[in-house]
């Protein structure tokens, strides 16, 4: 007769601790970060390529459309939001494959398996790193008053950046395992929800009655918090911000556990 | 001395998937099944292994054999942490090395040498530790210029040198091995072994698969058979390995036991027959018997500087005895040959004769029957090399 206890794996070896996991993580980035770049020509420059490629759309529509830019220079404008845009639409689309394409590893090492998602983020903070080089010159070049004590919300609006990402992370990358519908769907929902974001316009040039709609987007909030820190040299919306806040905590307190708990059977199903 | 046990295993069930599946399974079958009010049938999910218990001490290896498909890798899964048990314990005591898919993780466009920071990391070495083993792995792994090269330009062999030597410098006290080091070039795969045996002085246990029933003989200390996910047998090497090549051996008229002609040449073999010294059929060879073939090639036309070869293969094919006959000219028709092979002391098992005439200057070209027939031998009990020859061993001067 079988015990219907549970199945129970005690193993003392894992010594490394909180060190040996920031080891791993660090050199999961590293291998990423330059094996992607290794064999491109023009190598890291490609992280600018992309949110600068989408200003001169952007700068192009905005004459066919006269959107209006809060009386900030446009492509300043625009730029301000395409660099949090960009860093959450890498960190987020390449979570939900991080643990499918790394199927091998988890075959094999019995590691945290949160670090896949950790890792992905992780990549994505170096293409932003290197498109703030560029957001800086614009900064400088426009004479914006971003540089005063309202700069200290820029970590923190990364930060919160970042951790929405992972918190959705975890959430798409556990679906993939199972489904890989969400890998195919992630570039048409990530284009759909940036379009739906105030990226290329003003939150004020949203009509009253589509607002209530706009304002649950969490991007919303950090979008415009870029540009309250950067363009006018102000603290970001409270209000706004906290709709972000509040997404992440949700988005973490439902998938963590959840990734935690089915992230054991990975090895099984993959 | 009794020595601290490493592995303990306790009751394991394992079935793959996630646990809730069948859950979902039964509440599809439900919600669909509404208005046709069909009973719902438990889909019978196989169990990869059922009910496994065992202990491993410090120093001991224990090999895991079994056919294809009956749960030794999944059991190396679970010891490694990769998958968790369904039902029962699993405990380990100090770190484990998997040495199972020595390539997980590399990326083909870094080069060796950043390809070891991440494998160190991957083994659950820390930065420090890593520092302090770089220079002994660099050198384990031979591989000189290459390490600056991206291991996409690599050889499979490379590449599982470097996978090896990273994991050989882990330190760890349980070694979990599944045929792996098979690749790479001979001095290379010696090298493991040796260092796979200084390991074990240290006092590292291995848990070892293995389909090399010789080398699992030689180097394990018991053996676990298992067969569908069940354990047969756990104990000495010689026991399990007799069974488990009772389990492989070929039913009765099977097509692994038929023979099978390759003839370029025109040739039968006909009237094959396997006696004894006294003349007598022989049905199985006991050690020191006198083995004696004779049998008839037909040919069509005649043959000219050929060579006519006899062997006696062991289960994996390996000939334990090749006798040649240089045939300078051979004539159509009825030709009869006898081969007697004095005082055989082969091991335990069951060994198949192949036939063949080569002729000019290629090998294997000509006429060959394998598996022409076969002889169950009662071996010499014990025996770990191929061949027991007559001997006196003892020792000629003592203090």
């Amino acid at each position: 007769m079988m015990a219907h206890t549970k199945g129970v794996y005690q193993s003392t070896g894992r010594d490394g601790g909180f060190n040996q996991f920031i080891f791993l993580v660090t050199s999961l980035v590293l291998r990423e970060f330059k094996g992607q770049y290794r064999r491109a020509f023009l190598g890291p420059i490609w992280a600018l390529i992309k949110p600068i490629g989408y200003m001169m759309v952007f700068i192009f529509l905005r004459g066919v459309f006269d959107i209006k830019s809060d009386g900030a220079p446009f492509a300043l404008f625009t730029f301000c939001a395409l660099v949090p845009w960009t860093f959450f639409n890498t960190a987020l689309s390449r979570c939900a494959p991080s643990v499918v394409s790394n199927g091998m590893i988890l075959k094999k090492a019995d590691i945290p398996r949160e670090i896949f998602p950790i890792a992905t983020v992780g990549i994505a903070l170096f293409d932003l790193l290197i498109s703030m080089i560029v957001l800086v010159g614009m900064l400088v070049w426009y004479e914006a008053p971003a540089f005063g004590w309202n700069l200290i919300w820029l970590p923190i609006l990364i930060l919160l950046t970042g951790l929405m990402a992972l918190g959705m992370g975890f959430g798409a990358a556990l679906i993939a395992t199972v489904r890989r519908d969400i890998v195919f769907a992630m570039p048409f929902m990530m284009q759909f929800w940036m379009l739906a974001s105030p990226v290329m316009y003003p939150l004020s040039q949203v009509p009253e009655r589509w607002h209530s709609i706009v304002v649950i987007n969490p991007m919303v909030g950090i979008i415009e918090g870029f540009r309250n820190v950067l363009i006018h040299g102000k603290a970001p919306d409270m209000d706004l911000l906290s709709v972000s806040i509040i997404v992440t905590v949700v988005v973490w307190v439902v998938f963590l556990p959840l990734y935690h708990q089915m992230s054991k059977y990975f090895s099984d199903v993959l | 001395m009794k020595q601290e046990t490493l592995v303990e295993v306790e009751g394991l069930w394992k079935q793959y998937g996630f646990p809730i599946t069948p859950y979902i399974h039964r509440l599809k079958h439900r919600v669909g099944s509404l208005l046709t009010r069909q009973p719902y049938v438990r889909p019978e999910l196989p169990w990869a292994i059922q009910d496994l218990s065992f202990s491993v001490r410090r120093g001991e290896t224990l090999g895991i054999i079994g056919r294809n498909g009956s749960g030794k890798s999944t059991l190396l899964k679970t010891l490694a942490g990769v998958t968790p048990p369904r039902r029962g314990v699993v405990k380990l005591k100090g770190r484990i090395f998997p040495m199972i898919e020595l390539h997980a993780g590399i990326h083909v466009e870094l080069t060796g040498a950043e390809n070891i920071r991440l494998l160190g990391a991957l083994n659950g070495l820390t930065q420090q530790e890593l520092k302090e083993k770089l220079p002994k792995i660099i050198d384990f792994c031979e591989l000189g210029p290459w390490l600056d090269r991206p291991v996409r330009m690599y050889s499979s062999g490379m590449v599982v040198r470097l996978g090896f030597a990273v994991g050989a410098f882990v330190d760890a006290d349980i070694l979990l091995i599944d045929e792996v080091m098979a690749v790479g070039d001979t001095a290379f795969y010696n090298k493991c072994l040796r260092h796979l045996e200084y390991l074990r002085s240290l006092g590292t246990c291995m848990l070892f698969v293995s389909h090399n029933m010789n080398k699992m003989k030689r180097v394990c200390d018991r053996i676990l058979l298992m067969d569908y996910g069940v354990p047969l047998f756990l104990g000495e090497p010689d026991v399990a390995v007799a069974k488990y090549e009772k389990l492989i051996r070929p039913k009765e008229g099977s097509e692994a036991l038929s023979a099978l002609v390759m003839d370029d040449l025109g040739v039968e073999l006909d009237n094959l027959t396997l006696t004894s010294a006294d003349g007598n059929r022989i049905d199985i060879l006991n050690p020191g018997d006198d083995l004696i073939l004779t049998f008839d090639l037909n040919l069509s036309e005649m043959i000219e500087d050929a060579t006519l070869n006899v062997s006696m293969e062991n289960m994996e094919a390996i000939p334990i005895i090749w006798e040649s006959l240089p045939l300078e000219k051979i004539k159509a028709g009825l030709n009869r040959f006898r081969l007697h092979l004095h005082q055989l002391r082969v091991q335990n098992g069951l060994y198949f004769l192949r036939i063949s005439i080569d002729v000019g200057q290629y090998a294997r070209t000509g006429f060959q029957v394998t598996r022409a027939a076969q002889i169950q031998a009662q071996g010499v009990p014990h025996s770990i090399g191929l061949y027991k020859p007559e001997r006196d061993f003892s020792c000629i001067e003592h203090p």
